[in-house]
């Protein structure tokens, strides 16, 4: 809503009367942007990380064979045709989401510090706590320039209710992005509202500067009353008062980003989706072309994408499991269960593999979109019947401007902190942090 | 032993004076005939029977469940409430001691119980802890729709366009569950412009095409309920009109192979008809249908309206989902023709704001000269932002709306300044939170009564989730609200106005978690016939049903054991129900014992079942969180799968009941399984979309016999649910519990339990009637107070 200067054209809510069309719609858009609009641009990264959940049978992810030469297993084979572009990454725990006095609650620990390394604290109430994740820490460098900090995505458009897993708040299953171990950054699950976000209400660059200034305005004033009603409070409870502040000074900034910003074309032609889709193959295949176009226009460079969260059991009848994916993620060893998991885990890999080969053809700067982003699709836990956080599935892919040597599988000493994955992913986008959750270094031979 | 129980509480040495109030009436109840004896007995009775049965596990040394005893002083309960309020939850649901181990008999266990709430009770009456909201009170997403509605007769998509919000305790309404961010921030910003258009009436930045979807999952074969008789199929929405203009309406069809007439209809006025005919029918690339035709522009006058289709001609002879029962309809599309989507443009050649319901209640005043413009304007917000900020409005909440108005007024004029002054009401920190300040001079953890204006928005938002009305804000001005007989005029009225459907909507979606039941995903394979009509179906009996109850004032046990529930043809026909005809719900008597009360009911059933099989664990665990209010503790770290194909079963599948049983064989597991799975065998004879069955998945013959905590056996759903209530204070007091949580919109504390027991004995007179229990929680302590922050 707050982007300037984008000539959203109004003949995208006008087209054919009705232009709002049934989903898909992106496919035949994203090769709007040509190469002449964005080449002159220097190349920065992108960063994204995608979380699918409930583990893996661990022998259908990983290859036998280390280095160039790794086969591709069956969670592994969507990615054929962006091989090259990837790296597989073995050893990796979560130790620190550990914590057995604790009880129950595993998925939520281990989903919450995938990004962090940290384990959350154990309450369902408003007391939350975790760790600031990696993508969070990057934004605040990365997305300093961009219209939005950051982009959080998920697929799961309800909201569970009643108890989450064992005393753990929902929230943590809710998100795995956290701005401040006490802030959690809320995923947008509809379409629509994603498409807000990034492109705003539409109308002309006249309407759309007057719009800006009056959401301003709308904040200054908004100020002027928590000001007042701050003085009626007790020293503890202006730290709402604060949030509140700090939200709107956010919000204040990204206006002031969007105004500064000067590249008037890098709009697609597209139509506002509608809504969540009906069919879930669909609304993924949306969200993903949307994260595209997000990193295409350059309005963030950060997104954290939830396939689904820890937990879930949704079936998949269309690709043949009309099982619930956690009960079939707790295989037993039973062939068919390993069977039905291990293709909810290649469909989801799948997505991301469409993902990967759009940003492959899709030019930007001197090279494509890929070459200039690091892109890590993994999942909180290991052995999917074990439910721990041990020798975690990961995979990196893109080429982070040059700095990512792909087209490999790297095994790293069992229970090396995932965070030390962190710190490197971190080190790639230029981003430099003395530590993160519970790491120990960074990652060699990366 | 309970005559010398008494004689202890006299030993307390906790002044009668204090404690009358609080006393309970149960607790005068028991045989306290004797008089206190002349010494100290070197141990009470209720020390005796901690020790035998008790400390022997609870103590310093073994510490068994992290949990000792013995260092605690019986005489004085106050001192540890925490502790003794769980033991107090054990006992109660027939916890402790665990099966297998010696217990006392029930009436003295009961009694031990008794004595130990009582002294707790009497404890908290000396030191009363009303415990502390929080000062910012963020109204969720369902009250900031309701707020819209009630201060600007505004109906709003609030879905699209604010985010979910997370539940803390059980429920999204719970103080501060989440912070706010940027991005919802933003969210405000965007949802206040559009909210202010649309209740102005100016025109939107441009022709907006809106969509809305019927879902493939939806039967199109039979009539839909509000339709025309005589039609089938369609769909029938509410669409908000911005202004008096032109629009263009666009109707999405599939399979129509067959041909079709579908008419249009605007708030029941048929408009036009359409006929697709056989052989026109075109398939893009994709195998999407197009339907170019099918379009429609009309001048539609402002406001929400109506917009509906529906195919002519009733059903076909046969339902198609009984002649093709093995084909589920989102895996192969019927054989008629179905609407897919509606889609209206507009607004094209606009004419005018329109007379809309919200212009009608913004504009109480027209400026008639120039000068007066200011004026009405100030008329108008003091008038709106009084009931959106829920109390009188102040000169400088006016001169904030002001600033914002003359900032719109200067670009284009009158209206406009309205508008702008809206947008920033609705995003003003007054609106979007609800404030609970301690007053001034107030001492540091000094408890206080919440003034009238408070207590008149917590009322409103517990029993309408939404902002006070006019009335109440009047009463609550005039600080009449404190007066008891005032306040349960307030209450009865609040809950006759059909507003409290929110307590449905919000309170039972959330404590049955009903809400789960858009998740819900049972197997296409095994319940073809399973579809979002059938699960919209579900969700709607169980809402009339808890209606039934709150709107006829009946005992809240009604909700295990009423013989009636609400069915429309479709569930009907999925329970076996004859004789019930067309789309509408109705009252029925359930003849089948079984079927009777939430437990027999399609939406709990189908939310505690895996896709593919029922699940007693799950049940079990529904019923020990939400009838005994006793969840079980979390599963140990680390918990070896289920050898379910090892030795004994290696040449066949095992029964449910032999799978379990390995939950009991290892000692791990066994603690908690032997209390989980025998409450969920009793609801065995459903299957996990909540059909009647008599053999199971390997068509066994069901055994649905099983034991309570507390020993009590029972075979099936019906005594399963007369063992629940065998003693129904376990259940009341689950309710309340929840009930007290969503009001106060925070999680209970330890002390907050005896304002719970209270509220529960003051509802047994009436048989605990849901009415009583609400008018119970009204007049709490922690309702009605607060404690000031130390």
């Amino acid at each position: 809503m707050i982007i300037t200067k984008m000539a959203l054209p109004r003949r995208t809510f006008l087209r054919g009367l009705g232009a709002v069309v049934a989903l898909p719609v992106l496919d035949a858009m994203v090769p709007a942007l040509s190469a002449a609009q964005t080449a002159a641009r220097p190349a920065v990264p992108r960063l994204g990380f995608v979380y699918a959940p409930n583990g893996s049978f661990l022998p259908n992810f990983f290859p036998q064979q280390v280095g160039r030469q790794f086969e591709l297993t069956p969670v592994l084979k969507p990615l054929e045709s962006v091989r090259d572009r990837i790296v597989v990454v073995s050893g990796l725990a979560n130790k620190g989401a550990e914590n057995l006095s604790e009880g129950g609650g595993v998925h939520t620990r281990i989903g919450a510090a995938w990004l962090s390394g940290t384990r959350p604290k154990k309450t369902e109430g408003t007391d939350i706590e975790a760790g600031t994740s990696i993508d969070q820490i990057a934004a605040a460098q990365i997305g300093r320039d961009t219209p939005l900090q950051s982009l959080q995505i998920t697929l799961d458009h309800d909201i569970i209710v009643g108890s989450c897993e064992n005393g753990y708040s929902c929230v943590y299953q809710h998100t795995f992005s956290w701005k401040s171990p006490t802030t959690p950054m809320p995923m947008e699950s509809n379409p629509r509202s994603v498409f807000e976000r990034l492109f705003g209400e539409g109308g002309t660059a006249a309407e759309r500067m007057a719009r800006l200034r009056q959401d301003r305005s709308v904040l200054d004033l908004a100020k002027g009353d928590m000001a007042r009603l701050r003085r009626r409070l007790g020293l503890k409870d202006r730290s709402t008062v604060d949030d509140y502040l700090t939200a709107v000074r956010d919000v204040e900034l990204r206006i002031q980003r969007a105004e500064r910003s000067t590249d008037p074309t890098r709009l697609p032609d597209m139509p506002a989706p509608v809504g969540v889709p009906d069919s879930w193959d669909e609304h993924a295949k949306l969200m993903f072309d949307l994260t595209l176009l997000a990193y295409q226009a350059d309005i963030t460079r950060v997104v954290a994408f939830q396939i689904s969260r820890e937990l879930n059991g949704r079936a998949y009848p269309w690709i043949g499991v009309p099982d619930g994916h956690h009960s079939v993620s707790h295989h037993q060893l039973d062939p068919e269960k390993i069977t039905k998991a291990t293709k909810i885990n290649a469909y989801h890999m799948s997505l991301f593999a469409r993902l990967l080969e759009r940003m492959r053809d899709t030019p930007d700067g001197d090279g494509s979109l890929l070459d200039h982003s690091l892109m890590m699709y993994g999942t909180g836990m290991g052995d999917s019947d074990h439910h721990t956080p041990v020798n975690i599935p990961t995979v990196l892919a893109g080429g982070a401007c040059g700095r990512l040597d792909a087209g490999r599988f790297v095994q790293y000493p069992a229970d090396t902190p995932m965070m030390n994955l962190g710190m490197t992913v971190l080190d790639k986008v230029g981003v430099q942090v003395e530590r993160v959750g519970d790491s120990t270094g960074r990652l060699a031979n990366l | 032993m309970k005559h010398r129980g008494a004689s202890v509480l006299g030993l307390l040495g906790i002044g009668v004076t204090l404690c009358v109030a609080a006393t309970p009436v149960r607790a005068r109840q028991q045989p306290d005939s004797a008089r206190p004896p002349a010494t100290v007995p070197a141990k009470s009775p209720q020390q005796i029977l901690l020790d035998r049965y008790c400390v022997s596990c609870h103590n310093d040394r073994l510490k068994t469940g992290g949990l000792t005893l013995a260092p605690l002083d019986l005489a004085d309960v106050g001192a540890h409430t925490e502790t003794w309020e769980k033991v107090v939850r054990k006992l109660r649901g027939g916890l402790m001691p665990p099966a297998g181990l010696p217990r006392p008999d029930e009436t003295t266990s009961v009694g031990f119980v008794t004595w130990l709430e009582t002294a707790l009770d009497r404890a908290a009456a000396a030191r009363p802890n009303p415990g502390r909201t929080e000062t910012f009170h963020r109204l969720n997403r369902a009250e900031y729709r309701n707020a819209v509605r009630d201060v600007l007769a505004l109906e709003i998509d609030v879905d699209s366009l604010l985010p979910a919000d997370t539940a803390s305790h059980g429920f999204d309404n719970v103080a501060g569950g989440i912070k706010l961010s940027e991005s919802l921030m933003e969210r405000y910003l965007l949802a206040a412009r559009q909210i202010s258009r649309s209740a102005v009436g100016s025109p939107p930045a441009a022709p907006v095409a809106q969509t809305h979807k019927i879902s493939p999952a939806i039967p199109q074969d039979v009539h839909i309920e509000g339709l025309p008789f005589g039609t089938r199929g369609g769909a029938l929405v509410q669409h908000f009109f911005p202004q008096d203009a032109e629009y263009v309406f666009r109707f999405e069809l599939a399979n129509t192979t067959a041909g079709a007439d579908l008419e249009f209809l605007l708030d029941g006025e048929r408009l036009k008809q359409f006929s697709v005919n056989r052989g026109q029918r075109s398939v893009d690339a994709d195998g999407n249908e197009i339907n170019e035709k099918l379009e429609v522009r009309l001048p539609v006058k402002a406001g929400r309206r109506e917009v509906a289709a529906a195919f002519l001609g009733g059903s076909p002879p046969i339902a198609e989902a009984n002649r093709r029962p093995f084909l589920n309809p989102t895996v192969s599309r019927p054989a008629a023709a179905a609407l897919r989507s509606i889609t209206v443009t507009g607004p094209f050649d606009a004419t005018g704001a329109g007379d809309t319901a919200s212009r009608r209640r913004i504009f109480s005043c027209r400026p008639r000269a120039m000068g007066d413009a200011t004026s009405c304007a100030t008329t108008i917000l003091s008038g709106l932002a009084r009931r959106a900020y829920r109390r009188p409005v102040e000169s400088a909440d006016i001169e904030t709306l002001l600033l914002a108005y003359r900032a719109g007024a200067a670009d284009a004029g009158f209206e406009r300044g309205i508008e702008r002054a809206l947008q920033q009401l609705l995003v003003s920190p007054e609106y979007l939170f609800r404030l609970e300040v301690d007053p001034p001079g107030a001492a540091v953890g000094a408890n206080y009564r919440i003034s009238d204006l408070e207590l008149a928005s917590r009322l409103s938002f517990f029993l309408w989730s939404s902002v006070p009305d006019d009335e109440l804000l009047e009463v609550a001005s005039r600080r009449q609200l404190r007066d008891p007989a005032a306040l349960e005029r307030q209450v009865r009225r609040m809950l006759a106005d059909p507003k409290s459907g929110a307590l449905t909507n919000n309170f039972v979606g959330q404590w049955l978690r009903l809400r789960n039941l858009e998740s819900a995903s049972p197997s296409e394979v095994l319940f073809p016939d399973f579809d979002d009509g059938l699960k919209a179906g579900f969700k709607r009996e169980t809402e009339l049903f808890f209606d039934s109850i709150l709107r006829e004032n009946r005992s809240v046990l009604d909700l295990l054991s009423a013989d009636y529930t609400f069915v429309n043809d479709r569930v009907a026909r999925h329970y076996g129900i004859p004789n019930v005809n067309g789309s509408h719900f109705r009252r029925v008597t359930l003849p089948d014992k079984q079927r009777q009360g939430l437990l027999g009911q399609g939406s709990i059933l189908t939310i505690t079942s895996h896709p593919v099989r029922t699940s007693p664990v799950f049940r079990g665990k529904w019923i020990l969180d939400n009838v005994l209010g006793t969840p079980p503790p979390p599963p140990p770290p680390n918990v070896p799968p289920l050898a379910e194909r090892t030795g004994v079963y290696a040449d066949r599948q095992p029964s449910m009941r032999e799978r379990m049983s390995e939950h009991r064989s290892n000692p791990v597991c066994a603690s908690c399984h032997a209390m989980i799975d025998p409450l969920g065998f009793g609801l065995e004879q459903f299957d996990p979309v909540g059909r009647r069955r008599e053999v199971d998945e390997l068509y066994k013959p069901i055994d649905a016999s099983g034991v309570l905590p507390d020993g009590t056996r029972f075979n099936g759903a019906a005594e399963l649910n007369a063992a629940l209530l065998r003693r129904p204070d376990r259940f009341v007091t689950t309710l309340t519990e929840r009930l007290l949580t969503y009001a106060l919109g925070r999680g209970l504390e330890p002390y907050d339990m005896p304002a719970v027991r209270a509220i529960v004995r003051a509802s047994a007179d009436s048989r605990y009637s849901l009415q009583s229990i609400m008018l119970g929680i009204v007049n709490s302590l922690p309702f009605q107070h607060r404690r000031v922050s130390s």
